[in-house]
């Protein structure tokens, strides 16, 4: 047995050891006076989700470190990144969290990708009395009705991206398709998981509120090997838009069983994580996903800078110039802006007056100071402000002040165009050349 | 016929394929079953193995096949130590060895079974041939080519046995329990065999508990007790010897 | 009969072609070697990594990266052989799971370490063909064809040749082989580079129709054990069949209730297999 049990944790180090290097990167700027203030990131750099808007969400978070160090971090304590891998494992998820609490002893963990690891992280983290700042996972659930006190989103939640895929029909279904909203066929297909779920549930409730029938909505497995029954189910119920909620590989495999199982439709709208993947997918499928729309917190670059808050534009270039120079990305995805833009929040409105105020930064310390935050629209880099709901609220700890925008690709570009104030006229229905265009 | 047996690949060695054996022991593990077994098998000649359950007899034969490493003590097979011989290669040495329970492969078809035993490079060349040649003196098994061995009765399955040995065309044919679980008849019918196969040349090492009948097919025994060689000498001088009548020949 | 249900039952088929292939694989390598190659799936990723690297990046024509795909992957079978399960050959079966369980986590942190997580795509696409009110995917149907062709060779091979017809002896008793002349460990690695040239072929198949990133070997590689155990570890052609009847287990399913209700089908007829029929349902 002895033996056994030896051979086995080898093994185990042995496959361990390749797979995780990239938790021992540490993001560190320039060291200044001061003890450093530590804290801890937690994102999937290996696994499915690494690749739907993980690794970007890191770098985000890894520039706005950078930045910050570089302009005196908090009185010149610089902010030192203790890094987390979780894999796109909610058990790896859970095990790196008690390490960041227990080991490193860490007051707050920011990041968190998925939802399906919110969900069981939130909990241990306010049992901790420890601060959770997701920057990612939407899932409105992972808030909704918990009352938590040391767990703050300030980027949107799921029933918003429903929210803003369903007026974006409805507001053009008359115009654009000829068709009136409440006759607009919609079919929804979304991964199993918490997030899927949750938008899934978002974007049915607001087609219930606009009387607009729903002919399918399914959930599958982001893993599954085929997805053609359900191509085959979707063509037997002829959507007008077919609204889909998913990661990446699921999309990539849905949108060619689709093409090869001759499934055609006039629009089709993506939410958020893998959609959000605009590079990946033209690389993809080429002109095949053009003029094809996502709705997503907008990406800095969609946004008009010169009509943000005062010195939020310039901020806004700063972090793309840096991004794009280290990442040789020409439309850094949505999570990037998201990585970059939620930690900043962190850094520059919550821990930096929560230090001034306490000398330190306990969670209840953070916590109080993130009660504080008072940001108006315009006020970030990705337009929203950022105002959380206060514990009694049964979104506690919800940025009341985010936005989900939808925005369409065109030419390897996402534009703005939903809200109608904020964007320019929606290409709609796909253009007869799109391979996917109803004939 | 006789040319059945003697298509061998590996020609005649200056002492024509004696097998011999000197003090060996053997066993599995720590568990020792053989102690210092000496055996000597002359080229035509047909030899048996008798004794009680457990003594031995099977392990003897592992033991000459290559299955099992002596522990100590030599063998030797036509000159040539086989202490370093890798078993799979000793059917193209001419050893062949039909195990105990026959061990056939029930999935395949009989013809497939006799394909197996002649893998090696050597037996591939004239498996035809071969296969024709084990069709004439079972001519049953040409009838059953295409049924699953599995399928067949125990005497036919043991023809099977034996014609698959014999594709390696070995020069010494060592069998474990020819007759185990055979009726009567079927046991007379493996005798007989046993007997037309030595007739034809080829050496045999035959191990029995049915010693009355494996006495009148071989030249001489040796009577293994508990992994010694109790007793051995020429059959006819064997079936006489009173102390190996009431313990093996029921008494009489 | 409703065109949709047929299409469905068609696209089962076809699904079942692309897990056929792994499950010979599978079954083959477990009934000479009598160790489950847990990272068999990851075998098929390294394969299809294999293929979008020389069609993409060393821009070879398709049919030679294929064509390489499958000795590159046989290879692979039998370093692993070689190097993991032969030393552990007399060790306790669930050493050996874990032996080529940690396979399965360092092909998958290797191929990220090369490759990262990104999703690749060959980007090659066949017309799909429109029969009646029935749309069969041109990729599909001509993996599916390779499949059958692929499993005929081995069926041949195990079938005519010495070699073969050895695999399938040692697959009953592999003690009395050498009395055959036949060296086992020899027809060990012999499985195993057969076993690794069918997850080649598998990956060829799959490549065309899957993104590949490190951790495909989700989708697939569970099922297939699943219908390995269902069509009898080692048992071949139990498996073959087994792997068109979770094909048409998860699209039917899929079609009649909803795409995770024919999972939860699948799975639960693979629980009510290992109850009843313990040795999987082709058993003898
Ligand atoms: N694989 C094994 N591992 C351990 N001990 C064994 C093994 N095979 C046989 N033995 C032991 O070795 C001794 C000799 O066994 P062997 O099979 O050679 O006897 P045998 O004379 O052939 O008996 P039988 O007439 O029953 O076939 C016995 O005590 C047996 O229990
Ligand atoms: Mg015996």
């Amino acid at each position: 047995m002895k033996a056994f049990g030896s051979t086995r944790r080898g093994l185990l180090q042995a496959g361990a050891a390749l797979t995780i290097p990239a938790t021992v990167a540490r993001a560190q700027g320039p060291a200044r006076g001061g003890d450093p203030l530590r804290v801890g990131v937690m994102t999937d750099l290996s696994g499915p989700f690494a690749g739907a808007g993980s690794q970007p969400l890191f770098w985000g978070a890894e520039v706005a470190i950078e930045l910050f160090n570089e302009r005196g971090g908090v009185d010149g304590r610089p902010v030192q990144a203790i890094t987390a891998d979780s894999q796109s494992k909610a058990d790896v998820a859970i095990n790196e969290m008690e390490r960041l609490l227990g080991q490193e002893r860490l007051e707050v963990v920011t990041g968190i990708y998925s939802s399906a690891h919110a969900v069981p992280l939130s909990g241990r983290f306010e049992q901790a009395r420890k601060m959770m700042w997701i920057t990612s996972a939407i899932a409105t659930a992972v808030l909704k009705d918990k009352n938590f006190r040391y767990v703050f989103r300030p980027t949107v939640h799921s029933d918003q991206y429903g929210e803003g895929s369903i007026s974006a029909i409805a507001d053009n279904a008359q115009a654009k398709l000829g068709i009136a909203p409440d006759k607009v066929k919609l079919g929804v297909i979304y991964e199993d998981g918490p997030y899927g779920t949750g938008v899934a549930a978002a974007i049915e409730a607001n087609a219930r509120q606009r009387n607009m029938p729903i002919v399918l909505k399914e959930a599958y497995s982001a893993t599954a090997p085929d997805l053609s029954t359900l191509v085959t189910k979707l063509r037997r119920e002829r959507p007008d838009i077919v609204l889909q909620v998913g990661y990446n590989p699921d999309i990539t495999l849905f949108l060619r069983q689709a093409k090869s199982g001759g499934l055609r439709f006039k629009m089709l709208i993506g939410h958020g994580a893998g959609w959000s993947q605009i590079d990946r997918l033209s690389e993809t499928f080429g002109q095949d996903v053009n003029y094809m729309c996502n709705v997503d917190p907008a990406a800095t670059q969609m946004l008009d800078w010169s009509k943000l808050q005062p010195g939020v534009g310039d901020l806004a270039k700063t972090f793309m110039d840096r991004f794009q120079a280290k990442h040789k990305l020409s439309d850094p995805p949505t999570h990037a802006s998201m990585g970059f833009n939620n930690t900043w929040i962190f850094l520059e409105h919550v821990l930096k007056p929560a230090v001034r105020k306490t000398g330190g930064m306990t969670a209840d310390a953070l916590r109080e100071a993130a009660l504080e935050v008072d940001v108006p629209t315009g006020g970030t880099i990705q337009g929203y402000g950022v105002k959380f709901a206060p514990p009694g609220n049964p979104m506690a700890g919800q940025n009341e002040r985010s936005i989900a925008v939808v925005m369409q690709f065109e030419n390897g570009k996402s534009k703005v165009v939903w809200p109608a104030a904020l964007g320019q006229p929606v290409v709609m229905p796909l253009p007869a050349s799109n391979a996917y265009a109803a004939r | 016929m006789s040319a059945a047996l003697d298509t061998r690949a590996a020609p005649q060695s200056p002492s024509g394929g004696t097998l011999e054996l000197s003090g060996i022991h053997a066993g599995y593990g720590d568990f020792q079953a053989l102690f210092g077994i000496s055996l000597r098998v002359e080229p035509g000649e047909a030899v048996g193995v008798v004794g009680p359950n457990g003594a031995g007899k099977t392990t003897l034969l592992r033991v000459i096949s290559g299955l099992i490493r002596p522990t100590a003590g030599t063998l030797r097979f036509g000159g040539q130590d086989l202490a370093r011989t890798p078993p799979h290669q000793l059917p193209a040495l001419g050893i062949a060895h039909v195990p105990e329970n026959r061990r056939l492969f029930p999935h395949l078809t009989v013809e497939e079974n006799l394909k197996v035993g002649a893998f090696s490079p050597a037996a591939r060349a004239h498996f035809a041939e071969r296969r024709d040649r084990v069709y004439d003196l079972f001519p049953k098994m040409k009838q059953r080519r295409h049924q699953l061995a599995g399928t067949m009765s125990g005497g036919e399955q043991q023809m099977c046995a034996i014609g698959r040995a014999l594709m390696c065309a070995p020069r010494i044919l060592l069998l474990d329990e020819p007759s185990a679980g055979l009726a009567p008849i079927v046991v007379k019918q493996v005798f007989d065999l046993v007997r037309r196969i030595r007739e034809e040349g080829l050496t045999v090492l035959i191990v029995e508990q049915n010693v009355a009948q494996v006495l009148r097919v071989v030249d001489r025994a040796y009577v293994l007790e508990t992994g010694r060689v109790a007793a051995e000498g020429r059959s006819s001088e064997l079936a006489a010897d009173p102390a190996i009548r009431r313990s093996y020949l029921g008494g009489h | 009969m409703d065109p949709f249900l047929l299409e469905a039952i068609v696209n089962g088929i076809l699904l079942g072609g692309v897990f056929a292939l792994p499950a010979l694989g599978l079954n083959l390598v477990f009934g000479v070697v009598d160790v489950v190659w847990l990272c068999y799936a990851e075998l098929v990723m390294v394969g299809m990594y294999a293929v979008w690297f020389l069609y993409t990046q060393l821009g070879w024509p398709l049919p030679l990266a294929f064509g390489a795909c499958l000795p590159v992957v046989a290879l692979l079978g039998v370093l692993l052989h070689l190097l993991v399960v032969r030393p552990l050959l007399a060790a306790p079966p669930i050493n050996q799971v874990l032996a080529t369980g940690g396979v399965l986590f360092l092909l998958q942190g290797a191929m990220t370490l090369i490759f990262r997580t990104d999703f690749r795509s060959l980007g090659v696409d066949m017309p799909p063909m429109e029969v009646g009110e029935i749309f069969v995917s041109g990729t599909k149907l001509a993996a599916f064809c390779a499949a059958l062709l692929g499993a005929a060779v081995l069926w041949a091979f195990l079938k005519f040749t010495y070699v073969g017809t050895a695999i399938r002896a040692i697959a009953r008793d592999r003690e009395v082989m050498p009395l055959m002349g036949v060296d086992p460990q020899r027809i060990y690695l012999i499985a195993s580079a057969v076993g690794g040239a069918l997850a080649g072929l598998a990956a060829c198949l799959l490549v065309v129709q899957l993104d590949v990133h490190p951790f495909v070997g989700l989708s697939f590689g569970p099922i297939t054990f699943m219908i390995c155990v269902m069509g009898g570890l080692g048992n071949m052609l139990g498996g073959f069949l087994a792997a068109f009847l979770m094909g048409i287990i998860v699209s039917v399913g899929g079609f009649w209730g909803t795409t995770e209700f024919s999972y939860v089908v699948a799975f639960g007829f693979f629980i009510v297999t290992i109850f009843a029929r313990p040795r999987g349902l082709f058993a003898r």
